[in-house]
């Protein structure tokens, strides 16, 4: 028990080093959240400005703009940064330094990645969503269970986010370049996270497509959940897809580490 | 003169070192059409539905976006990662080695990160306009031609001045630096509806504080004869050069930056 105990502090210093570093930059941060905030005044207006009053395929500028808000507090702290910094650390020959510490590098880069979320959730989203809450007027959820639905989803999608963007990590250590993939996960994505528009409002084709991918976790599926556009009934449903997805996505990690670190040469000495 | 020599030799042996990864360099063209593609599908499927916004029609909206993605495209190989790799040197103390050469160390940064692979990019971006202007009905006559060849021109220095702005005030303060540019030009895509949908003190943000409105919305109001209100007649003929003076106000306050900056290392 006092090993566990240990190692889950060792963790936690991790994370909170990790949000020190975040810390250190105050000025970033307040401008970051005033063009945040304006970013978001914007999207805001351009639906005021498409629905007005009206309705289109049932959808009210109100719950347009809940859906942009939500969108908008989740992509300042979902986004994950495990590929970029796998590449780095690959580039330079850091990575050593992860292989030789006691403690596993999937975890040192996950709590990364929790770290970062955390302090971008607690300076950006956290505000953000305040403001939103304050200026623009935001939807309640129809019940209790709706928000605590959106929660569970959200931390999953950070963990599918977290996953996609280590596999893709560990595609460099082949390639040596992360980038390319990224880029191109991180297009595919936003279409299929419907991270701008809500799936009702996509052409037929697109949607079907988006249905079968695990992006939909990040953005789509959260919020629809939240807005009741999810009824309760298919919760259920919608937590077990998350769960899946994970462990098929955690599954494919294990593989490809078990091949990719026996490739790992760092030049130098 | 013997500058620009310069930077053209360094920049076409940095094309030549480029080349040496030729699948990987076109890879990236291709990954670059494709994500900045699925942006212009994004606002096709945002519009569609509605069949434009308020007077604007779908084709006349591409147009204010392809004018911001062209601009931004013929400005980034320069700056992109010249401006963006500043922050690293003056924290590493590597801004130094430029100084002591004998060439100015701006077209140095310029000329070792010039960028080729926006090169599909600016292709697309050409196409996609002169597509849309057609489809919006735009007088191919030569004194809108120039105007439009100004508006690019515009475009170009205003995002070259959001570079070297967050380049410059990398000097005083680190990490803002890179936020306030990387947010400015986030703040500019905002500029790909008509700022009308806004309301007047955000019209006045976007045309005076941040004037992101001069790249495109002022002159297509021009260039596609739109009626709408604006602040004064007189906007949508002189952005092009208010453009143009902030990118030379880029130049100098980059300039000043270089003059206060002090190396940490030793």
């Amino acid at each position: 028990m006092a090993g566990v105990i240990g190692t889950f502090r060792t963790y936690t210093t991790f994370t909170l080093y990790f949000l020190k570093t975040r810390f250190v930059y105050r000025a970033s941060f307040w401008i970051n959240l005033g063009f945040s905030f304006l970013f978001l005044l914007m999207q805001v207006y351009l639906w005021k400005a498409l629905l007005g009053a009206g309705t289109f395929t049932d959808t009210t500028a109100s719950e347009m703009i809940t859906y942009v808000v939500l969108a908008g507090v989740i992509r300042n702290f979902v986004g994950s940064g495990a590929a970029y910094a796998i590449e780095d650390r690959l580039l330079s020959g850091d990575i050593v330094f992860d292989f030789i510490r006691p403690l596993s590098f999937r975890v040192q880069m996950l709590l990364n990645d929790l770290g970062s979320a955390f302090s971008s959730f607690l300076l950006q989203s956290a505000p953000l969503l305040a403001g939103a809450l304050l200026f623009v007027g935001v939807n309640p959820p129809p019940s209790l269970l709706h928000f605590l639905g959106f929660v569970l989803l959200t931390l999953g999608g950070l963990i599918i986010s977290f996953y996609t963007s280590y596999i893709i990590g560990l595609v460099a250590f082949y390639t040596m370049k992360a980038e390319y993939i990224d880029w191109l996960v991180s297009t595919i994505s936003s279409f299929l996270s419907g991270r701008y528009l809500p799936f009702w409002l996509y052409p037929g084709w697109l949607r079907a497509i988006a249905e079968l991918a695990p992006f939909k976790l990040m953005f789509y599926t959260p919020i629809s959940v939240y807005m009741g556009r999810t009824p309760l009934s298919e919760l259920p449903e919608a937590l077990l897809t998350m769960v899946v997805w994970i462990l098929i996505l955690v599954t494919v990690e294990f593989m490809l580490w078990k091949k990719t670190t026996n490739r790992l040469v760092v030049q130098g000495g | 003169m013997a500058n620009f020599v310069t930077v053209f030799r360094l920049a076409y042996m940095n094309l030549r070192t480029q080349m040496e990864y030729r699948l990987s360099f076109f890879i990236w063209l291709g990954i670059k059409v494709l994500s900045y593609g699925s942006e212009y599908l994004i606002v096709w499927m945002v519009l569609d539905r509605f069949k434009g916004i308020g007077s604007w029609s779908i084709p006349e909206v591409i147009v204010l976006w392809a004018i911001l993605q062209l601009s931004y495209t013929l400005a980034a190989p320069f700056l992109f990662h010249s401006a963006g790799k500043l922050e690293q040197h003056i924290v590493r103390g590597s801004l130094d080695y430029f100084l002591v050469q004998p060439i100015h160390p701006l077209a140095n940064l310029i000329a070792r990160n010039f960028s080729w692979t926006y090169s599909s990019q600016q292709l697309m971006s050409a196409v996609v306009l002169v597509i849309a202007l057609n489809a919006s009905g735009f007088d191919w006559s030569l004194p809108k031609v120039c105007f439009l060849l100004l508006t690019i021109l515009g475009g170009i220095s205003f995002y070259a001045f959001t570079f070297l702005f967050g380049g410059a005030l990398n000097f005083r303060m680190i990490h803002g630096g890179r936020s306030i540019g990387g947010n400015i030009r986030w703040l500019m895509d905002l500029t790909q509806y008509p700022i009308g949908i806004y309301p007047k003190q955000l019209q006045a943000f976007l045309t005076f504080v941040v004037p992101a409105a001069m790249i495109n919305y002022y002159p297509a109001v021009y260039l596609l004869d739109k009626q709408v209100e604006l602040f004064h007649p007189s906007l949508p003929l002189i952005s092009p050069l208010v453009e143009i003076a902030l990118g030379q106000i880029g130049i100098r306050l980059f300039t000043k930056g270089l003059e206060w900056y002090q190396s940490g290392g030793g």
